[in-house]
């Protein structure tokens, strides 16, 4: 009981501390184009898993805020969606990698 | 592919409305890419099952829908606190007397319970969850617009720190001495009623020439004094074992309750005292003796009401005892709430 209780409060933290950095690992992914499915299995192949129903809103979110820029094009004769970083995206981006960095940083000095 | 045809058509219902269509189109791709490559991989197309299996880890549409609403909330963290201790203190002030009210009616009054198909309590009844609906709905409205207008006028920014109020020191009895105070007055009680026989002068004053209880009263005289023994016992357990908190409430529950039940019985009884011989024939007694049975039925319904009141306040007690003792075993910090 208090293994399971202990498991599920790891993993609310989990979820938490991963909230953040999946927006990050997404403007990073998107510095090369992608359709949702690739994006996925990219980061997935680099150890940063996101379940289809968090990263297609995500990438509407991250759209609407103008990060991103997506268009509609045929490919192996099926219709994609193709996302990449906006130019403000990229500014965003680099914004984001230093206030990591220095996350990082911080907490490798403190643990 | 009707499965998936199905699955899309679920997640565009529960989608809100001027949302882009290109969504479905969009998870549609993605779900056949990963079936394509999964078939590819297999080399052979997937069944209906296999199909079903890949749509049950996507999660159920609503789930999917719900992840491209609007991250928004009725009251926010920030105002949640207040929002709750106001549905609280309406419970406390309005509600529960209302129920201590039906509650009274139910026991006390003789014709209420008695009208045709329980009629007066299903009005009466309907009446009190209609003004608790309202009640809490216009909580909620005022505090949803307070909300608001506070995300708007920023007012919780406009704070100076030396405004606050002065720190107020609580302090409150200790348990152990709380219990000690209520094993000496159970015990004067006990006392008290072991010698009312020899000493009625205790309960009837000046009048105890003239009057004693009713014979129908003595069936009780026993019962009620078990009930001081028990909550004795519970006294003396707490004043030895002060950490089991939950031996006073859980106790005092049970003993209030039975009380509650004897009093809206005893109150039935007909009249509650009666006239010494020989003053039952005289004729100037006979008219004091329903003035003295109306004023001992008053201060015995009064005692009703305020056993139904601890009954609710006992009960209250055990839900927050049980929520606290869950909470630490769970070891979870209080999560931020919000409506």
């Amino acid at each position: 009981m208090e293994h399971s209780t202990n498991g599920a409060l790891f993993e609310n933290l989990r979820l938490e501390l991963r909230r953040g950095s999946l927006v990050l690992a997404v403007l990073a992914g998107l510095r090369i184009e992608h359709y949702g499915y690739t994006l996925r299995k990219t980061l997935a192949d680099q150890g940063m898993t996101i379940e289809e129903s968090t990263l297609y809103p995500l990438l509407r979110r991250l759209e609407s805020q103008g990060l991103l820029t997506s268009e509609w094009r045929e490919q192996d004769k099926r219709n994609k969606r193709f996302y990449r970083l906006s130019a403000e995206g990229r500014l965003m981006l680099k914004q984001l990698l230093a206030e990591w960095r220095t996350i990082n940083k911080s907490l490798d000095e403190i643990v | 592919m009707d499965l998936i045809d199905r699955y899309l058509q679920a997640i565009q219902f529960a989608l809100p409305k001027g949302q882009p269509a290109d969504i479905l189109r969009e998870l549609s791709e993605d779900l056949h890419s990963q079936i394509e490559e999964k078939e590819n991989r297999l080399g052979r197309k997937l069944n209906e099952d296999e199909i079903a299996t890949i749509l049950k880890q996507r999660g159920h549409p609503i789930r999917v829908a719900g992840g491209y609403l609007p991250r928004q909330h009725l009251i926010g963290p920030a105002l949640f606190p207040f929002y709750r201790a106001a549905l609280k203190m309406a419970a406390l002030f309005f509600l529960l007397p209302w129920v201590v009210v039906l509650l009274c009616f139910l026991i006390f009054d003789r014709e209420y319970p008695a009208e045709p198909m329980g009629f007066n309590l299903f009005r009466d009844w309907a009446v009190f969850l209609q003004v608790t609906m309202f009640g809490f709905a216009l909580i909620t409205i005022v505090f949803a617009a307070f909300e608001r207008t506070q995300a708007k006028l920023k007012f919780l920014d406009r704070w100076d720190p030396r405004k606050l109020p002065a720190v107020v020191q609580h302090r409150a009895p200790s348990f152990r001495s709380r219990t000690l105070t209520e094993l000496f007055f159970n015990v004067s009680f006990i006392v008290w009623w072991l010698t009312i026989g020899q000493y009625p002068r205790t309960f009837f004053g000046f009048a105890a020439g003239l009057f004693m209880p009713a014979a129908a009263l003595g069936a009780y005289y026993w019962p009620i004094l078990g009930l001081a023994l028990v909550n004795l016992m519970q006294q003396i357990t707490n004043a030895v074992r002060p950490q089991w908190t939950w031996l006073r409430p859980a106790t005092l529950l049970v003993t209030n309750t039975i009380f509650a039940v004897m009093l809206s019985f005893i109150l039935k009884i007909e009249p509650l005292v009666v006239l010494k011989e020989p003053y039952s024939h005289e004729a100037r007694y006979a008219e004091a003796a329903p003035i003295v049975n109306t004023a001992v039925f008053c201060i015995l319904a009064g005692v009703g009401i305020g056993v139904v009141i601890a009954c609710a306040v006992y009960g209250y007690q055990i839900v927050q005892l049980l929520l606290r003792r869950r909470q630490g075993r769970s070891g979870m910090p209080a999560p931020v709430q919000t409506l």
